[in-house]
Formats: C-alpha cells, sequence, structure tokens
C-alpha cells in the first residue's frame, strides 16, 4: 500500500476510535437487529413451508402471497444487514449509511405482517436516533461529514415545518396512538376479539356485565352482546394493518410497473396505459367487489388482495409520469454518459426524485384504503359477522340503531379519525414537500 | 436634476423579505431619477436588487416581500393640459394604483414562455388592457366611419352610396363629442386597437396572431406580444424587466432594434433592466448601476464607459471582454456576492473594494453629484 | 390540431377501454362459479339447460364463449338476476336507473354549486379563519365513512326530530307512498314528472325533501373533493407568473381572480369532477340501502347478498360504462378549457 493509503486507513480507524461509545452501540444494535430478523425471517419462512405442505389441495398459493414473499424478502434483508453489521464493526465505512435504509425496510416489513415488528422498529430506531446526536459524525467517506451535513438540515428544516403546522402534528399523533393502541391490543382489551355473552345485548357505556366477575363495558355492548371497546381496539390492529399492507404492495407493484413503462417508453408504456385505464374505468369500491366475487372467499384476506390490486394503478400512473418528466433531464443522460446501467439509473437516481408526490399519496391512501375496505365489510364483502372489523361492526349496529347507537357511532368514529388523520398528515407533506413552499 | 424634467424620482426605497432563514434586506435606500425620454439603463449582476426595485415601482412586490419605507415620486402630465402633478407612488391607496398600473406605467417582464396566460388569445390579452383603462368612443366613431368607407369602395347604387355619405357626415360630427358606445362596438374597437399596437410591434401577421394562443407563437414573437400588452395604452414609462434575457441572441438583437425604433414614435421613457452591458450600450443614453441592494452610480452611458467612478463598476467594466483584448487571464473583482440578510456594515461593497478605508466600514456612502451630470455613492470615488 | 379532430382522437381512445371493461367483467364472473347461471331461472326444466349451455357456448373452447358474451352483451342479452324475480337485468337497469341518477345528479348540483366557490375563497383567504374551516370542513368530509354519516343524519333528522315531535326529513323512499301510493313514472325523474307532466307542486315539493337527505349525505364526500381540490389549484394558478402580469394591467383583484386565474384553476378540477362520479356510484351503493331508494345501489347490495351473478356482472358493467363515459366528457370540456391539450 503506497504512503498515502496507510495514512488514509489510519485516519480512517483513529477517527473511529475517536467515535467511541456512541459508534459501537450503534453498530452492535445493529448487528443484532439484523440477527433478530434472520432468526424470525427463518422461523416463518419455515413456518409457512411445514403449513404449506400440509394445505397442498386447499389454494397454496393464497399463503405463498401473503406470508411466504415477505418472509422471504425479510430474510434476505436481514442477511445483507448481518453483512453490513459484521463489516461495521470490522471498521468499514460504507456500511453504516447503507444500513440504516435496510434497517428501517426491515422494520416496515415486519409491521405489516406481525406484531413482532415492535421489537425490531425500537431497534432499528437506535441508529437513527444516534445520527440526530450533535456530536455524532457518521463516517463513510472523508468528505462524508460535509455531504450530509445540509441533508441533515434539510430534514431538520423538514421537521421544524412539520411541527409548525398543529394540524400535521395532530394527525401523526392520532395515527401513532392508533397504531400503538392497535399493537398493544391483547393487553389492553377487556374483552376477547369475538367473545360474546348475550345476556348482555344492546347495554350502554358504563354498565357492569350481567356475568359475575365479567369487566364493565366500557363502552357498551352491540346487539349479541359483544364488547365495544374491546371488538373496537382488536378491529384496529385488522383495519390498520389491511390500509398499511395493502398500500404498501401496491405502491411496490405500481412503481415498479409504472418506472419500467415510464422509462422504457414505446409499446410497454402503451400497453401499460391500456391496462391502468381499464382498471381507472371502475370505481374503486365496484371493482373490489368483483374482484372479491372472483376469488370466490369473502373474508379479510381476499378483500386486501383485492384491494392490492385495485390500487396498483394508482401509482403505477403517477411514477410513469414522474419518470416520463425526469427521463429527459440532462442528469439521467449525464449519468449514462458515464456507464451506469438502466437499472442503476432507475433505482438510484430517478426514482429517488419522483418520491415526493408518492409519499403523499400513500399516506392519503392509508385512509383511503381504510375507506374502502370498510364500506365492503359493511355492504358483506369482508369477514363474517361477528369477525372485529369497523365497517363490519357498524353494519351489525345498524339493525339496532335505534336503541344502541354506540354500536355504530364508536366504530365510525374510529374510522373517521383514522382516515382524517391520515389525510391530514399527507397534506400536511404535500405543503411541506413543495419546494416553492419551503423557504418562505 | 432639475425637477421639471423629470419623470420619476426614487428616493430613500427599502424593500426586505422575511423568510425562513432571517430578513433579506433586499432595497437598502434605493436613488433613482428617470427624465423625461430618456431611456435608462438599470445594471447589476444577479440578485442585485433590480427587478425588486422594477416591481417596488408598481407595488407588485408579494409576500413575504414588503416595501419598508422611501419614496417613488412619479410626475404624471395630464394629457391635454401638459400639467404636471407629482404623485407619491407608495402613499396611494392601491385602488388608486390600478389607475396607473398599465397605464401610465407599464412592465415588460422576463420569460415569455410564463408570462403570458396560457388559456386566453393574444388578441384578447391585448385588448383586455384597452378595454380596461381607455374609453374608447372616440376610436368607436373612427371605426364606423372606416366602416363606412370601406363599404363606398364596393359596387353600390346611388341611392345607397348617398345615404352612407350621409351618414359618414353625421358620424365626423360627432367625432369631438363622442357619445358612450355599446358593449359590442367597444370590444371591436379594442381589438383593431390591439392590432394597430401589433402592427407598432414589428409582428409578422397581426390578424393571425390575434386569435392564436401563446403556446402557439415563438419566443420572439411572445416578446413582441407582451411589449405590445405594456404600451397599448402609450404609458408615460415603460420598465423593461430583464425582456431580452431569456431570449436567444438573433431575436435579442430584434427585439433591441424594436425598442430603439419604439423610442421615437411612443415617447415614453424607458427603463432598461438588464444584467449585461452591450444591452445597456446599444440602447440607453442614461445608466445607473446597482450593487447589493443600492445605487453605486448614475449617469450618461457614454461617460460611464469612459470614465467610471466608482470601484465597482470600474471593475465590472474591465471584466468585460473587449474585440481587441490581448490579455490571457480576465481580471475579476475579488469575493462574491453579499448574503443580504447579513449585509456588510457602512458601503455593501466594501469586503470586495480595493480602495476601502475605515469609514467605508462605518457609514453607507450618499449618492452625490461628484462630477457635473455623474452621480457616484462612494467615500472615495476614483478620478 | 382542431377541436374537432381532438374530439374524435378521444372518443376513439376510448373505444379499446370499453373492450377491456367488458373483457374484465367476463374474466372475472368466469372464474366466479358456474356462468350458465347467469341465464337460468326457476322456470327453466333441467332439460333444457343443456340446450342453453350450447346456446351460450359454454361447452365451446374460451375464445368462443368470450365472443358469444359479447354479442349477448350488444343484443341486450344481459342475463336474468335471480334476486329479483328472475327478470332480465337490463329491464331492471331500465327501471332503477332514473332513481340514481338523479339523486346523483342533484347531488352533483349541488357539490358543484358549493365547492367551487367555497375552494376559490378558501384560496384567495389563505390561512385565515375562513381558509381554516374550510379546510376542516372538507377534509372531514373526505375523511368520513359514507353509511355512517347517512345512518347518524338520518338518526338525527329524521329519528330524533320524530320523536320529539318537530318536522323532520323523511325518512326514505323517492316520495310519500302512502300519499301517492303507486306513481306511474314519464320519464323516471321525479323531479321533472311531478313539475312538468303531472303540474303536481306539492309532489314536487315532496321529492325535493326526501332526496334532501339522501343528497346532502353523497354531495358531502363529492363538496369535499372538489374544494380541496379547486383550493390547491388556485393556490397554484396564484403563484404563476401571468397573474402577476394581470396585476401589472391594472385590474381589479376581483378580475384577476374570476377570470384570469378561475379558468386556469377550474382545468385540473374539472378532471377531479369527473372522478367524483365514480365516488358518487360508490356512494350509492352504500347509501341507499339505508335511505330505501329504489336506485341501482339498492339492487346491487342484494344481489351480492344473494350472490347473484348476472346482476351483479350486469351492475358492474353499467358503471364502468358511466364512468367512462363521464370521464369522456371531461376530457372533452378539458380540451376546451385549456387550448394547450388541443394541439397534442
Amino acid at each position: 500500500m503506497s504512503s498515502e493509503s496507510i495514512q488514509a486507513s489510519t485516519e480512517l480507524t483513529d477517527d473511529v476510535a475517536g467515535r467511541g461509545t456512541q459508534f459501537q452501540i450503534s453498530a452492535v444494535s445493529q448487528l443484532m437487529v439484523s440477527m433478530m430478523g434472520f432468526m424470525f425471517g427463518g422461523v416463518i419462512v419455515l413456518g409457512n413451508l411445514v403449513i404449506a405442505m400440509g394445505q397442498v389441495e386447499a389454494e397454496p398459493w393464497l399463503f405463498m402471497a401473503a406470508w411466504l414473499v415477505p418472509s422471504i424478502i425479510i430474510l434476505i434483508l436481514s442477511y445483507i444487514l448481518l453483512r453490513i453489521g459484521i463489516a461495521l464493526l470490522d471498521r468499514e465505512m460504507w456500511a453504516f449509511s447503507s444500513s440504516l435504509y435496510l434497517n428501517l425496510l426491515l422494520a416496515l416489513v415486519f409491521l405489516t405482517i406481525g406484531n413482532a415488528g415492535i421489537l425490531l422498529a425500537v431497534g432499528a430506531i437506535v441508529p437513527v436516533v444516534v445520527l440526530f446526536f450533535p456530536d455524532v459524525k457518521p463516517y463513510w467517506y472523508p468528505s462524508f461529514h460535509e455531504d450530509t451535513v445540509p441533508r441533515i438540515k434539510e430534514l431538520r428544516h423538514a421537521l421544524y415545518l412539520i411541527s409548525k403546522s398543529p394540524l400535521v402534528v395532530a394527525g401523526i399523533l392520532i395515527l401513532t396512538c392508533f397504531v400503538i393502541i392497535a399493537l398493544l391490543a391483547p393487553f389492553i382489551t377487556t374483552y376477547g376479539p369475538e367473545q360474546r355473552i348475550w345476556a348482555d345485548s344492546n347495554l350502554p357505556p358504563g354498565a357492569p356485565s350481567s356475568v359475575e366477575g365479567m369487566p364493565d363495558h366500557i363502552w357498551g355492548t352491540d346487539d349479541s352482546g359483544g364488547d365495544i371497546y374491546s371488538r373496537l381496539i382488536w378491529a384496529a390492529q385488522v383495519d390498520l394493518k389491511i390500509s398499511l399492507s395493502v398500500v404498501i404492495v401496491a405502491l411496490a407493484i405500481g412503481t415498479f410497473i409504472g418506472a419500467v413503462a415510464g422509462y422504457y417508453g414505446g409499446k410497454i408504456d402503451e400497453l401499460v396505459m391500456r391496462i391502468t385505464d381499464v382498471f381507472f374505468a371502475f370505481p374503486g369500491l365496484i371493482l373490489c367487489m368483483a374482484i372479491v366475487m372472483a376469488l370466490g372467499e369473502k373474508s379479510l384476506d381476499t378483500i386486501s388482495i383485492a384491494l392490492m390490486v385495485v390500487w396498483w394503478p394508482t401509482y403505477a400512473r403517477l411514477v410513469r409520469g414522474q419518470v416520463l418528466a425526469e427521463r429527459e433531464k440532462l442528469y439521467v443522460e449525464a449519468a449514462r454518459s458515464i456507464g451506469a446501467s438502466d437499472g442503476r439509473i432507475l433505482l438510484f437516481h430517478i426514482i429517488p426524485n419522483t418520491i415526493q408526490p408518492l409519499i403523499v399519496q400513500s399516506t392519503m391512501d392509508v385512509g383511503s384504503v381504510l375507506l374502502t375496505a370498510a364500506g365492503l365489510a359493511f355492504i358483506g364483502f369482508g369477514p363474517p359477522a361477528g369477525a372485529a372489523e369497523w365497517g363490519l361492526m357498524i353494519a351489525i349496529g345498524q339493525l339496532y340503531f335505534s336503541m344502541n347507537q354506540w354500536a355504530v357511532f364508536f366504530p365510525g368514529m374510529a374510522i373517521l379519525l383514522t382516515a382524517l388523520a391520515s389525510n391530514l398528515v399527507g397534506d400536511g407533506l404535500r405543503d411541506i414537500l413543495d419546494p416553492k413552499l419551503r423557504r418562505r | 436634476m432639475a425637477t421639471e424634467e423629470l419623470v420619476l424620482k426614487i428616493a430613500g426605497l427599502k424593500t426586505n423579505f422575511y423568510t425562513y432563514e432571517g430578513v433579506v434586506l433586499a432595497l437598502d435606500g434605493v436613488e433613482l431619477f428617470l427624465r423625461r425620454g430618456d431611456t435608462m439603463g438599470l445594471v447589476g449582476e444577479t440578485g442585485c436588487g433590480k427587478s425588486v426595485t422594477a416591481r417596488s415601482i408598481l407595488r407588485l412586490v408579494e409576500p413575504p416581500g414588503k416595501i419598508e419605507e422611501g419614496e417613488i415620486i412619479f410626475f404624471d402630465s395630464d394629457d391635454r393640459s401638459g400639467e404636471i402633478t407629482p404623485i407619491d407612488l407608495l402613499q396611494l391607496h392601491p385602488e388608486e394604483m390600478l389607475h396607473i398600473r398599465g397605464k401610465k406605467i407599464s412592465i415588460v417582464f422576463q420569460d415569455p414562455a410564463t408570462f403570458p396566460n396560457p388559456v386566453f388569445r393574444i388578441g384578447t390579452q391585448i385588448a383586455e388592457s384597452v378595454m380596461l383603462h381607455q374609453d374608447l368612443s372616440r376610436e368607436v366613431v373612427e371605426m364606423k366611419i372606416g366602416e363606412m368607407r370601406n363599404s363606398l369602395a364596393t359596387e353600390l347604387p346611388e341611392e345607397r352610396r348617398s345615404q352612407i355619405a350621409d351618414k359618414i357626415r353625421y358620424y365626423e360630427q360627432q367625432l369631438d363629442n363622442p357619445p358612450e358606445p355599446d358593449d359590442k362596438d367597444k370590444k371591436k374597437a379594442a381589438d383593431m386597437v390591439a392590432k394597430e399596437t401589433l402592427k407598432l410591434v414589428r409582428m409578422p401577421s397581426p390578424s393571425s396572431v390575434m386569435m392564436q394562443y401563446p403556446h402557439e407563437l415563438s419566443g420572439g414573437m411572445r416578446q413582441r406580444a407582451l411589449i405590445a400588452m405594456a404600451l397599448v395604452c402609450n404609458p408615460d414609462i415603460l420598465i423593461c424587466d430583464e425582456a431580452t434575457t431569456a431570449l436567444d441572441v438573433t431575436v435579442q438583437a430584434q427585439v433591441l432594434n424594436l425598442l430603439n425604433e419604439l423610442k421615437k414614435e411612443i415617447g415614453a421613457s424607458i427603463i432598461v433592466i438588464t444584467h449585461d452591458m452591450g444591452v445597456v450600450a446599444e440602447t440607453c443614453n442614461w445608466v445607473s448601476v446597482m450593487y447589493a441592494g443600492t445605487t453605486v452610480e448614475s449617469c450618461a452611458t457614454d461617460e460611464l464607459f469612459a470614465s467610471p467612478i466608482h470601484p465597482y463598476t470600474a471593475g465590472l467594466l474591465t471584466a468585460v471582454p473587449k474585440l481587441h483584448d490581448t490579455r490571457e487571464r480576465f481580471p475579476q473583482i475579488r469575493g462574491t456576492v453579499p448574503n443580504l440578510i447579513t449585509p456588510p456594515s457602512g458601503c455593501r461593497f466594501h469586503p470586495r473594494c480595493d480602495y476601502c478605508t475605515e469609514i467605508c466600514k462605518k457609514e453607507k456612502p450618499e449618492l452625490k453629484e461628484h462630477r457635473p451630470g455623474h452621480w457616484v455613492g462612494c467615500h472615495n470615488p476614483l478620478s | 390540431m382542431k377541436l374537432r379532430d381532438f374530439i374524435l382522437r378521444r372518443v376513439i381512445l376510448a373505444i379499446p377501454v370499453v373492450f377491456g371493461v367488458m373483457t374484465m367483467t367476463w374474466f372475472l364472473s368466469y372464474i366466479i362459479g358456474n356462468p350458465v347461471a347467469m341465464y337460468i331461472n326457476t322456470n327453466t326444466p333441467a332439460s333444457a339447460i343443456p340446450a342453453i349451455r350450447r346456446a351460450h357456448g359454454f361447452d365451446e373452447p374460451l375464445y368462443v364463449q368470450y365472443f358469444l358474451y359479447l354479442t349477448g352483451l350488444f343484443q341486450g342479452d344481459w342475463g336474468v338476476s335471480t334476486s329479483t324475480a328472475f327478470r332480465p337485468v337490463t329491464d331492471i337497469i331500465l327501471l332503477k336507473f332514473p332513481a340514481t341518477i338523479e339523486l346523483s345528479m342533484v347531488a352533483m348540483i349541488f357539490a358543484i354549486a358549493v365547492g367551487i366557490p367555497l375552494g376559490i375563497l378558501s384560496a384567495t383567504r389563505k390561512d385565515q379563519k375562513i381558509d381554516h374551516i374550510t379546510r376542516v370542513f372538507a377534509l372531514a368530509g373526505v375523511s368520513m365513512p359514507i353509511f355512517w354519516f347517512a345512518l347518524m343524519l338520518k338518526h338525527v333528522l329524521y329519528f330524533q326530530l320524530a320523536i320529539a315531535g318537530l318536522p323532520h326529513l323523511p325518512g326514505g323512499e323517492r316520495y310519500t307512498l302512502v300519499r301517492y301510493l303507486n306513481f306511474e313514472y314519464t320519464t323516471g325523474f321525479l323531479l321533472i314528472d311531478s313539475l312538468f307532466f303531472y303540474g303536481d307542486f306539492t309532489l314536487f315539493v315532496d321529492a325535493l325533501l326526501h332526496l334532501a337527505m339522501p343528497g346532502f349525505c353523497l354531495g358531502y364526500l363529492t363538496i369535499a373533493i372538489i374544494t380541496r381540490m379547486m383550493r390547491s389549484s388556485m393556490l397554484e394558478v396564484l403563484r404563476e407568473d401571468y397573474i402577476t402580469l394581470a396585476r401589472s394591467k391594472g385590474l381589479t383583484e376581483r378580475v384577476v381572480i374570476y377570470r384570469h386565474a378561475l379558468r386556469n384553476a377550474m382545468i385540473p378540477t374539472v378532471t377531479v369532477i369527473g372522478l367524483a362520479f365514480g365516488s358518487l356510484i360508490t356512494g350509492a351503493v352504500l347509501t341507499e340501502t339505508i335511505f330505501n331508494w329504489p336506485g341501482l345501489g339498492k339492487w346491487a347490495v342484494r344481489a351480492i347478498f344473494s350472490s347473484d351473478l348476472a346482476a351483479i356482472n350486469g351492475f358492474t358493467l353499467l358503471v364502468a360504462f358511466i364512468f367512462v363515459g363521464a370521464n369522456l366528457i371531461v376530457d372533452l370540456v378539458y380540451g376546451v378549457l385549456d387550448p394547450r391539450i388541443r394541439f397534442g
């Protein structure tokens, strides 16, 4: 090695040694997160394979779509993270920043398919938080600090703008509260999700149960004696899961198809445009109805799949439009002239520039998907009566609406608040991300 | 400067922009004077406040900007009596400004791609100003006379011809005291005036351009249309805010030629805002140089190019490449344009000035007549 | 490209979409189950079924079935509805169509009349109190589950008021059945019929009262959508350079907003109005049962519950056609408003 590179590498190690504890904590926590992810992913994959083998006749493809594929994704991500964690400890500096994004992605994927997400989310947050400590200077290459400081400044400015808008803060708080409540469901509910006490039908809020030793009905009961308060929280799990997973999957599919269509243009583009045109010819709810009927079974999973199928064209069109505009810009030509492959250009150059409207749209879509899912459950396309789902609770409640308003009111308010919060956040994000409005 | 000659006088104009990063002190006591009939160039680097000054004159500064203080005196001359009334534009009620904008003082903007309204035809947009500001009663009568005369040119029976001749006499009598026209006639007259103005700006095929939309025209034609919109009501002052910057060189030359020709035809005083010294040399007979929100020098064009007094102007002019240049490296003014949120104290140019002394750091220099006909704002002017 | 060519082009582009829609519904109904169920009813003897099967080509390869399905659609054979006494789907649609359309039209007119001015107001008085109120109002409209809103409205405006003995809005149906019994429609539109064909003013008022609650319920969501779009596009337009130009000409603020800005801001709003038709139809499905409105929505819901294939298929098809038609009209209006579009 030449003297220059020896000097550079000693500088590196010196610097890392100088960073000390904070950096070490972050590296070790990432390693732990990735190992946990690996473990969970492996367990889920194996478990699914076992179950799938036992149910070869009964539509194993549904299982695979809903559970196997995400768990394989988790497995892959965890493996990459594991390698990165090891590299970090060995002082390979490139590892730190890329692992940040992967950690977040991992936590997100886990959150949508199960409760283990809490633990992973906590693990993923640590490196993010560490990044914000004023003395921590994440290290990648010698001038990394100068490059990231303006980015962190932008991020802090964005957070400042967010904090200045009370409505957006309210929206974020509401959503976070709901998610936390949903995740804590097993601990804060008083009854099970489908538990009924027939003697307790149509009781007003605050009424005690007619059965000895059972807890009070804080928000009353519905017409078959199910506790509204508890069912509301169990339903939160269900509804939030549907909303988040539909948006994420539709986003992924739609972005991919839209980016390819927009970038390559020509016949592929025409084809995708015609297909999305046909999808857009149907109002969302109606098409969902038809798809659920086509899938045969009326359950939460079929609603989810139907919603995903209905929602991806929105993102495809959005991304396609953006990619078409970006494709003509000079930086794409510059990247191509230095030999970047199409995939690389798409992934690293074009898509990051198209993210802003996607973020806004997908945030608001969380609310829209929820409304559609609840609507579907309301008219009977969802799980059979008795399951905990907000729309379904309203459908059941309307039969005895004249004497018992609470069975309808509370679930409706829950839907309203969630959709409201997601729209608030989406609106706020749109105002914040608008470059013309940023520097007032 | 004798007041009778002036048509516009700006004194102590301060405009600020309240942004997230801080308060941008964009204009810090700008001084400007425009003589009647002059074509004044307002030059300076990007960001020195030229456009802000132009918009401040018409009070088009939008939030987060705010005109803080100052005087902008417009010497309004009445059309018929020739009497001159000074009006402080900053003291006017916003509704009264509406009578100034487009009618007495007009502005031609920079980018012909974004400035015309894309959903209206060119003719409609030009005629709009006419309908708004002008009393078209006389024009309507003239239009009717013109129509009658045109019909006389065709084959008609003798009876009809005498009827038409009578009508023409009747209308000619009305010319001195024309009646209030109805809306349809007004619109037709306005369109006529618009077409005349398009001819004035040498627009090719004006009749078809009237019916076209902005995106159907080329950049140069759109700029002519914008100029027509500004000129149509015969303003006393025409401000061209970087009107040629967005055009390519050949078109730029055409528009500059147009401006030169129009100077004699329309009798307005023109302010040409630009960062291009070449444009100034071509079109202006007076120049004001701005730097970081203040006026630093103001004199006749020839005088400025021959002997600039302010160090900044001198530096600018030496940096302009000349035809017979044999230099290998261009001299620069050292340093960079200051951040206007935290501008330098005293004279805003002092950190970059080779002739800076103690007083320059403390006191802001006032614009004074250093030589006859040559104003400068400097503690140590070169001469 | 002239306006005429633009119109022609849009219409031609809509045709493959229509075919795509028909293909989609055929595909879905094929997966659903026994497609023959669409064409038979309880009166058909079991022996006749094979003949019907052959006639509709169910024993034939796929592409033949597809072709026969399409020709059947064009000839008006949309199957029979098992949930409505096995009447042909086309008959039912013709019967129930006006009810839903009348409701939708009333809601749409109400929404446009309120939504657009509200959006302009909100944009021109940005960040003032009226802006905040409008934004929250619109936000609530977009976040509200429409069926829940319908239930709440009905409870308050009908049920509670009726119990308290106060004057209230009717709870359902298109007119007071008890008073008018079986009304014979001419056009199917109660408002038009009562006023022009029967000259019965009290019936007209009665119909209006019945339209009030469902109309408001459907309209609220549409108002919200329109107001939000109008506000955001107005805000964007007001930042454009040509607004500064208009002001520099000395035009009053009123003219600047209502002539220069509005025309440009309407362009995206018109698109949203077309999409709003979809939300109206969705709303109809969700709320007609609650208001006992004898329209397509109520029929569709019943069909779903009884797995009435033909009805669901027919409904989906119809809705898609209406939607494509509405969007086509919107595209044409778009072309009229924005001259840049016409030129490709």
